[in-house]
């Protein structure tokens, strides 16, 4: 068949899902779970571009760039503050990222 | 009729008066006694000149008056209207001023009663350091008795009602600091609040009913008998024939109001039930329970009774039942009244008795009688109030009769006027002519009123007239017996007042200006008390004879002038002109036989009373602790209202405030902490969370938004 | 012919992003992000839209993937330890992963009525660059800015957040050294024969 939209939905949710079961599966590194964000937002640009090929409008195009955009903006962050913890508490393990318990 | 002015000047002055004893610090004691004296005083001249001038041109109108009176029209019937008060849809109430027969017949008792107290209050409360504030709260009592008696709708009427049982209160409750009369004030003030709930019932089934609480229209449809239209619980009907549901039954409408009105009227007027506070009410010093107890609060409840006669004219039940308490009161203090100890306790039970007779005067249909006999009772029961205080005052304070004895050659006045009163509430007289003092006339004419009644089958008359001779029998005996124990006999005070005199001397010291240090012999009392005990007495004497004709003789229907109304088929008052012989002398003989009883056990032998009183036998008891209704009332009624307020507060606590303020905050502590298990502090906890909550979120939005279509 | 490749370069999409999450070594991972990156780039070239294909490549690995490295390295984690133990959590993200995946295809295949084709590439325009260049700097100039501002901000946090001054480091101070006058430079000192300073 023609290549069409449902493929590139499909891809995205795949990716997604890839992406969310990332996150929970993960126990034990909190780099793969900024990666796994990593993976979610992909999955989104593609969503938006290929909505907005098929429709016919440029706005989804321009959104993904600013997605792409805060995306960075945002693994930044998260890594700085990913150091800053590896600096005081010596792992980057996810179990022992429980000081807000109770 | 006096001027509108002039009215408002009786009935307002008195209120505005009184206001000065709040400033009485800066103004000093005295402005305020002279100004509320005065003023009360020429309110009293008004009234009494404005009633002898009604009843001297009575004459002139007689004929357009005994026809207005037949058909029910109150022709001398004037109203002031001072403001709007309530204006309410059909509900209309104005401060007004009604002057009709009623009326200026009861502003001449209270203003002239209260204007004489004012003034025997200078000499009795001379030493007390709160004089301006009794003096404040007589003109305020003065006052809103006066608003109860010119009230022209039920409404003001309710206001005066209440204010005369709050300056009672007040003046019950003078000496707060003591205990006695602190329980005494709260005591009056609850019993009253138990009958005025029956009168404010009895006031919203009036204008249930009737759709009015003004007078006039009220009186109006009872007289004409027109078509009402209730609001609610009865259909249209005439007025003297609506069925309304009471309490699940069908009963007449006017028998209900009128037993509810009269429910009131026992409250105030100390009737059998309600009468438990009126002897604690003597805690109050004298001139209180002069003007109060005595003339004119508790002749509240008469006067209720009379202002409603187009309306008890056609009830059965409810004048049934006021003929029966009266007699029964009338009867019982009697009987409690023999065998008290203390002046003022005699005189007040008294008084109690003297209600009671005017009560069934009006359940049998006289109610002319009962106006007649409230009238000549105010003067010779503020006269025994009044001397009694005379003595108490000579004596220092001291009020029981064991102690008291002899007194009559220290206080000869007092004495003289003592007796003018004894002889006016026992009645003496000459039947068949009109020579007596004034109980003479009243009392008999309200006695022969029940005989006629009783021949003509109203209920109870019977009853009722056999107990008054009863009663009349005791009242003779025990106003006898205080006359003796006394003022005759040895004194008795002798030695005690060695040993008061040994005890008192800083009390003594206090007196120095009576000029007898630490003698504590009684003496006459000065002449600001003489005074009013000579002006009432010329009113114990004389009062009955004068007015006898205008009140329930052969000018009545002009002087009344529709202000009672009589239905047509009540002929009590002419028939008591046909009842038997014996019947007219029955009174005056068991009058003497009293006393004579009393001659022989407290004259003569002196000590048989002291015997009988010390042997203790059961029916002396059971006089002597006013058959133990305070007892009784205490076990049943006080307990239980005790237990239901701890019950209430106990349920307060535990149960809404368990459920509410405490058992919330423990809810929120319990579940707060409950809760805060879930922050684990683990990311990945909190990441399923978002997860899983958007997972049901999109799902119940694809639902939202149509689902598989 | 695009089929085999859009099939092609989604298998290589799919896969590498299951790596990412399954791998031991974090280096790994990075490695298979990127290569996951690369993929979808490829994916996005097909529809026609190039240029956002390069800025993903751009952006994405040339920055994020080679931050994620750094950091990778930066950090001394030992990842033997760090695999212990996820096996047990498998089965409940598979089923989470399922409910999602469900839930998308659900709402994507009986909900959106979708055109079976008719691409259209970028209207109004000879390529994807020039499409998005109209818009971009009339009509989203805002967006395009605001976008700009987040990237400083980021910029200024990454640096707050891990600026520290290592002690005992020899740094110039310009403002310091400009102001600096012959005063605070030097003294003369004039040393009596046979004295020292």
């Amino acid at each position: 068949m023609e290549l069409g939209l449902s493929h590139y939905l499909a891809v995205s949710a795949a990716l997604f899902t890839i992406g969310v079961v990332g996150i929970f599966v993960n126990r034990k590194n909190i780099i793969v779970i900024l990666m796994a964000i990593e993976l979610i937002l992909l999955s989104v640009n593609l969503n938006l571009i290929a909505f907005s090929v098929f429709s016919g409008t440029i706005a989804g195009q321009i959104f993904a760039m600013l997605v792409l955009t805060v995306a960075a903006a945002e693994a930044a962050v998260g890594l700085a503050i990913l150091v800053v913890y590896f600096r005081n508490r010596g792992d980057i393990s996810v179990e022992n990222v429980d000081l807000m318990k109770g | 009729m006096l001027s509108d002015a002039l009215l408002l000047f009786i009935v307002l002055a008195p209120g505005l008066v009184a206001l000065t004893g709040l400033f009485h610090k800066i103004i000093g004691d005295k402005i305020v006694m002279f100004s509320t004296t005065g003023v009360v005083l020429a309110a009293g001249a008004l009234s009494l000149f404005q009633l002898f001038a009604y009843a001297a041109g009575v004459g002139g109108h007689a004929e357009t008056a005994a026809h207005g009176a037949e058909h029910g029209a109150a022709i001398t019937q004037h109203i002031i209207t001072l403001m709007p008060w309530i204006h309410v849809g059909e509900f209309q109430a104005n401060w007004a001023i009604r002057v009709d027969t009623l009326s200026i017949v009861m502003m001449a008792v209270i203003t002239g009663v209260s204007g004489l107290v004012h003034l025997y209050s200078w000499g009795y409360m001379s030493e007390d350091p709160h004089k301006a504030r009794f003096f404040s709260y007589l003109s305020l009592f003065t006052f809103t008795m006066l608003m109860l008696v010119t009230a022209d709708n039920f409404l003001q009427l309710f206001f005066g009602w209440e204010g005369v049982g709050l300056a009672s209160y007040l003046l019950i409750g003078f000496w707060y600091q003591n205990k006695a009369p602190n329980d005494a004030s709260i005591k009056a003030f609850v019993t009253n609040r138990v009958g005025d709930f029956g009168l404010a019932l009895g006031i919203m089934a009036v204008f249930c009913i009737f759709r009015t609480v003004e007078f006039a229209p009220f009186m109006e449809a009872l007289r004409e008998n027109s078509v009402v239209t209730p609001l609610a619980f009865a259909d249209p009907a005439p007025a003297r024939e609506v069925i309304m549901t009471f309490m699940g039954h069908r009963v007449w409408a006017v028998e209900v109001i009128g037993v509810l009105l009269f429910i009131g009227a026992m409250g105030k007027s100390a009737q059998f039930f309600l009468h438990v506070w009126l002897p604690d009410a003597m805690e109050g010093p004298t001139p209180v329970s002069a003007l109060i107890h005595a003339a004119t609060m508790v002749t509240a409840g008469v006067y209720l009774v009379c202002l409603m006669s187009p309306l008890y004219e056609y009830t059965v039940v409810a004048a049934g039942m006021i003929t029966l308490i009266g007699a029964v009161t009338a009867l019982y203090a009697a009987t409690v009244g023999m065998a008290q100890n203390d002046i003022k306790r005699v005189i007040a039970y008294s008084t109690c008795s003297q209600l009671g007779y005017m009560f069934f005067a009006a359940g049998v249909g006289a109610y002319e009688a009962a106006m007649f006999h409230l009238f000549t009772h105010a003067f010779f029961k503020a006269l025994l109030f009044l001397g009694a205080g005379s003595v108490i005052h000579g004596m220092h304070h001291e009020q029981d009769m064991r102690k008291m004895g002899g007194l009559a050659r220290f206080m000869p006045l007092t004495y003289a006027a003592m007796m003018i009163g004894t002889i006016a509430i026992i009645g003496l007289g000459v039947p068949h002519t009109k020579l007596g003092f004034s109980g003479f006339f009243s009392k008999d004419a309200i006695l022969e009123s029940a005989f006629a009644g009783g021949l003509e089958n109203v209920s109870f008359a019977q009853m009722a007239f056999w107990f008054g001779i009863v009663a009349a029998f005791l009242t003779s005996f025990y106003s006898w017996r205080l006359i003796y124990m006394t003022f005759h006999g040895p004194m008795a005070s002798q030695e005690a007042h060695e040993d008061h005199g040994h005890a008192h001397d800083d009390h003594a010291a206090g007196h120095d200006d009576h000029g007898h240090g630490h003698d504590h012999t009684p003496h006459e009392s000065p002449l600001v008390m003489l005074i009013p005990l000579g002006l009432l007495s010329l009113g114990a004497i004389f009062a009955g004879f004068y007015f006898y004709d205008y009140f329930v003789d052969h000018s009545n229907e002009a002087f009344w002038a529709g202000a009672i109304y009589r239905a047509s088929e009540n002929h009590v008052l002419h028939a008591r002109h046909e009842v038997p012989d014996w019947v007219i002398y029955a009174p005056l003989i068991v009058t003497l036989g009293g006393l004579l009883l009393a001659t022989m056990t407290y004259f003569f032998n002196r000590g048989v009373g002291k015997r009988i009183a010390e042997s203790g036998g059961p029916l002396y008891s059971l006089f002597y602790n006013k058959w133990y209704f305070d007892e009784i009332y205490q076990a049943t009624i006080i307990r239980g209202a005790a237990f239901l307020g701890n019950v209430f507060w106990k349920a307060d606590k535990k149960i809404i405030d368990g459920a509410g303020a405490d058992g919330m905050t423990a809810l929120t502590l319990f579940s707060a902490r409950r809760l805060s298990a879930l922050h684990t502090g683990r990311l990945y906890h909190y990441a399923f969370v978002i997860i899983g909550a958007a997972l049901i979120f999109g799902a119940l939005m694809w639902l939202n938004v149509g689902g598989a279509h | 012919m695009a089929l085999i490749a859009f099939y092609l370069m989604a298998t290589v999409t799919l896969v590498s992003a299951l790596m990412v999450i399954m791998a031991r070594n974090p280096v790994h991972s990075v490695l298979w992000l990127i290569l996951a990156f690369f993929s979808s780039a490829g994916l996005l070239v097909l529809i026609g839209a190039e240029f956002l294909a390069m800025l993903l490549v751009v952006v994405y690995v040339g920055a994020v993937a080679v931050l994620f490295l750094f950091v990778v390295m930066m950090l001394d984690v030992d990842f033997v330890e760090l695999k212990d133990g996820t096996l047990r959590y498998w089965p409940f993200a598979m089923l989470v992963g399922i409910v999602f995946a469900a839930e998308i295809v659900l709402a994507s295949v009986l909900g959106v009525h979708a055109r079976p084709d008719a691409f259209d590439a970028a209207p109004g325009a000879d390529t994807n660059a020039e499409a998005i260049g109209q818009v971009m700097y009339t009509q989203y100039l805002l967006l395009f800015q605001m976008a700009g501002i987040v990237l400083l901000i980021a910029m200024i946090g990454a640096i707050v957040l891990t600026l520290r001054h290592r002690p005992h480091v020899k740094r110039q101070n310009i403002a310091k050294q400009t102001s600096r006058r012959r005063s605070d430079a030097y003294e003369l000192k004039d040393p009596k024969p046979g004295q020292g300073i």
